[in-house]
Parts: structure tokens; C-alpha cells; sequence
């Protein structure tokens, strides 16, 4: 059974490696495109930047670019939609994406996938697999990245459901009013703090357990940043009353925990029963090595032997079988 | 004869410069100094601009309470915790560029020189096969 499962993850790795020049640009397309449909379902204010063939468009676009500009031409159609609202939306979200830029993505330009893939996970309920992922594939700089993430999405997702309130076509007192609004709404947001809290602190824990040197550090890793994430909103809920369903949450946690177990089983698989330490010695250090090899199993490769029989009645018999790793040498015998 | 190690080691070193190794040899130009100092410069602006951003959504909240402070002269307070703010604030962020960026530079030294050692065993295969066929003559 296990033997079957390593050979489909090592067709798929291989499969993967053969056509990742079409599947990254792919993924990127897939990206951009979904957070298009997202943005306009959401923010949709600005019509022109609705239609789907110029959605198409954007997204090719953005799949030839690296997910760094990905977030600059999001960024950019999201603040179009918020100046067709009000004035005062698009300024206090542009001064967001701006602190992002200039404080995280100065850092680690790489890691801006993260702010990308948060508000599409969220639809699925996925997003407490993010700061997991994130932290077993990238740096601890992806924590704030998470946080600033959590804080964009949440502030759109006000935005979109106070339309009404906020609509302001014009400069003059309602102005300063609806920006004194927002930004009260926005500070006192208690359960956005303590998620973006949570999310920063999980892919800090979990890079560091993955990196420690003890067996089973990715799943440990996994394990103790859901627990995280679930302790510091809890204890989030029960000192300022938020009232989360936590229902909804431990239903996206445990849905989350089967995505980074995927995410473990293609990155991260090794087989610690064959662990090895060894201890040697050159002229100038002592060595004390830890070597786990990784789980390898070829994808199996169909092999045909063809056994023909000259002479007489000049019968040719094939034969076919699948057998581990061996090459197809087309040899007659 | 074709050497499978030979193979392996000069994949190895195709993969590092066509991937890592063009940015490691952007940053190997610099001195670790002059590298860290350089991205310093650009925290100091960064993060001068951020808190700027900053200080101006401040600024915009307490619209009326700031003009009331400005007409009785009464501002000083406000501008010298602004700029305590400022300063803790670019203390701390410059703290964190310096040690990524030095962290960064020690990590690209490790692989230029494993990058290196490599290339020192490619060369040392080809002496020893040159060795061989002398011999062999």
C-alpha cells in the first residue's frame, strides 16, 4: 500500500519536473485570475475593470511577471475599484499596501506568494494551513506577510460590506467623517489583530521546530502550529469577547492539517528507521553527522519482452509486466 | 570515459549558477560593509516613508484636535513623542535589516565556497585522468 503511494508521489514529482516550465506560469495565471473574480465580486465598484476578458487579460499578464509585480498589478486594480467608492477608502488602503511594500516585501520580494494565496484560501476555509505552509517553505520574514495579509483582506472585506455608508463623491466634511469611520472600524477589528497575531506567531514556531534536529520535525512542526494558532485565538476570544464560531474554525484547522500533511508528504518525506550517525575526524574538526535518507521509490517502468520464435511455424509471443525502475531494452530473445 | 561523479558534480555546479549563484555573485561584488550599509541606506528611506504614512493617517484621524494644538501653540509635546516614535522605530527596523543582510551575506560565503570546493574536485578528476593517460603512453 505504502509502496503504491511513494510510486504515485515519485510519478507526480517526475511528471511535475517535466512540465513545471508550463505549470508555474500556470499557477500564476490560476492566481491572479481567481483574485480578480474575487476582488470584483467583493469590490467590484469600477465596472470597466469587471469584465471578465479584461480579467483574462490582467492575469496573463501576470502570469509572465514574479509573484512580486503579481501583488503590484493586484494592488494596483484594487485601489481603482476603492477610488471609484471614495476618496478616503483608497488612501487608507493604499497607505496599507505601501507599509507592506516598504516593511516586508523590501525583505523577502519571494514570499509575497503568501499574500497572494490568503484571500483565496480563505474562501475555502483553508487559510489556517497558510502560515504553516509558509512557515515549513520559507522564511520567518513570511510571518509578517501573513499578518499583513490577514489585515488587507479584513479591511477590504469591510469596505465591501459598508458600501452604502462609505459611497462619497465628493471632497468636504464627509470626508474626514467616513475616514475617522473606517480607521475606528479598522483599529477596533479585535478579531483581525488576534488573527494576524496568530498567523505571525505560527510560522515563526513552525520554522524553527522544522529546523531542530529531532525525528519528525515537520510533523511536530505542523502539529504545534495549529495548536498555536487555536491557543492565541482562544485565549484572543475569551479576554476581549469576540465570540468566534469556533466550530467554523476547528472545522478549517483540521481541514488545513490534511493540506499541509500533502504539502509534507511531496517536500519532506524521509524514512528516519534507516537514520545513520557517524563520527569522524580531519586535522581541524571533530564531525558528528546525522544522515536520514529520503524515501525513494522509482516510478515503476513497463516493461516489454518479446520472444519470437523463428522458424517452423514463425509464432511471435508478446509478453508485458511492470517491473521497479527497469528501462525497456527492446531486446528479442 | 564518461565519469558519472564528474557528471554529478558539474550538474551540480550548472544548477548553483544558473539559479543562486547569479545572485550570489551580485552580492559576492560588494564588501559585506558596503553590501550591508547599502541596504541600511534603503531601510532608513523605507522605513522613514512608512512612518511618514504613518504619522499622516494620525494626522488625518486627529484633523481637528491637531489644528486646535497648532492655533494654541501648544504642539511641542506631540512633535517631540512623534519623533521619540520615529527614532525607536528606525532603531529597531534598522536592527533587523542589519541582521538580515549580514545573515544573507554569510549564507551566499558558505555556498561560493562549497561552490568553489566543487570546482576544485572537478579539476582535481581532470589532473588525475590526464595522470592516468600519461601513464598509459
Amino acid at each position: 500500500m505504502m509502496t503504491t503511494i511513494f510510486e504515485i508521489r515519485a510519478r507526480i514529482i517526475e511528471l511535475y519536473g517535466r512540465v513545471e516550465y508550463l505549470l508555474i506560469p500556470l499557477f500564476r495565471f490560476m492566481v491572479a485570475f481567481l483574485l480578480l473574480l474575487l476582488i470584483n465580486s467583493r469590490i467590484g465598484f469600477r465596472e470597466e475593470l469587471t469584465n471578465t476578458l479584461l480579467c483574462v487579460i490582467i492575469a496573463l499578464i501576470c502570469a509572465l511577471v514574479p509573484s512580486g509585480f503579481i501583488a503590484g498589478i493586484i494592488t494596483v486594480v484594487i485601489l481603482a475599484h476603492l477610488y471609484t467608492l471614495s476618496l478616503e477608502s483608497m488612501v487608507i488602503a493604499g497607505v496599507i499596501f505601501l507599509l507592506m511594500y516598504l516593511l516586508f516585501f523590501r525583505f523577502s520580494p519571494k514570499d509575497s506568494i503568501v499574500v497572494l494565496l490568503m484571500p483565496l484560501a480563505m474562501v475555502c476555509r483553508l487559510h489556517y494551513a497558510v502560515p504553516v505552509v509558509a512557515g515549513l517553505l520559507f522564511t520567518p520574514g513570511a510571518a509578517v506577510g501573513c499578518a499583513f495579509s490577514i489585515i488587507a483582506v479584513n479591511y477590504l472585506s469591510y469596505i465591501g460590506q459598508n458600501t452604502a455608508l462609505l459611497r462619497n463623491a465628493e471632497i468636504g466634511e464627509k470626508t474626514i467623517e467616513n475616514f475617522r469611520i473606517i480607521i475606528d472600524a479598522f483599529m477596533h477589528n479585535r478579531e483581525m489583530w488576534i488573527t494576524a497575531v496568530a498567523f505571525a506567531a505560527a510560522v515563526i514556531v513552525v520554522y524553527f521546530i522544522r529546523r531542530l534536529e529531532t525525528a519528525h520535525s515537520w510533523t511536530i512542526a505542523i502539529c504545534a502550529g495549529n495548536v498555536t494558532e487555536l491557543i492565541i485565538l482562544l485565549l484572543g476570544d475569551m479576554n476581549y469577547d469576540i465570540n468566534m464560531d469556533f466550530g467554523k474554525v476547528f472545522i478549517g484547522v483540521v481541514l488545513s492539517v490534511i493540506v499541509e500533511l500533502i504539502v509534507e508528504f511531496f517536500c519532506f518525506m524521509v524514512d528516519y528507521t534507516r537514520q545513520e550517525t557517524v563520527q569522524f575526524e580531519d586535522d581541524d574538526y571533530y564531525y558528528y553527522v546525522k544522515a536520514i535518507p529520503k524515501v525513494a521509490v522509482s516510478a515503476p517502468v513497463r516493461t516489454v519482452k518479446t520472444i519470437s520464435f523463428s522458424g517452423g511455424g514463425g509464432a511471435r509471443r508478446t509478453f508485458a509486466g511492470f517491473g521497479p525502475g527497469k528501462e525497456d531494452t527492446g531486446g528479442e530473445s | 570515459m564518461l565519469s558519472k561523479d564528474r557528471v554529478r558534480t558539474m550538474t551540480r555546479l550548472a544548477i548553483y549558477e544558473e539559479g543562486q549563484g547569479a545572485a550570489d555573485d551580485r552580492i559576492n561584488g560588494y564588501f559585506e560593509n558596503d553590501y550591508i550599509f547599502s541596504h541600511m541606506v534603503g531601510s532608513f528611506v523605507g522605513g522613514t516613508v512608512a512612518f511618514v504614512l504613518i504619522v499622516m493617517l494620525y494626522c488625518g484621524y486627529h484633523y481637528d484636535t491637531l489644528l486646535l494644538q497648532i492655533y494654541e501653540n501648544s504642539f511641542g509635546n506631540q512633535i517631540a513623542l512623534a519623533l521619540t516614535l520615529y527614532a525607536a522605530f528606525m532603531v529597531f527596523f534598522l536592527a533587523v535589516t542589519f541582521f538580515v543582510y549580514h545573515y544573507r551575506y554569510s549564507e551566499m560565503k558558505d555556498r561560493l565556497h562549497r561552490y568553489r570546493r566543487r570546482l576544485d574536485h572537478l579539476s582535481e578528476s581532470y589532473k588525475k585522468e590526464d595522470e592516468y593517460d600519461d601513464d598509459d603512453l
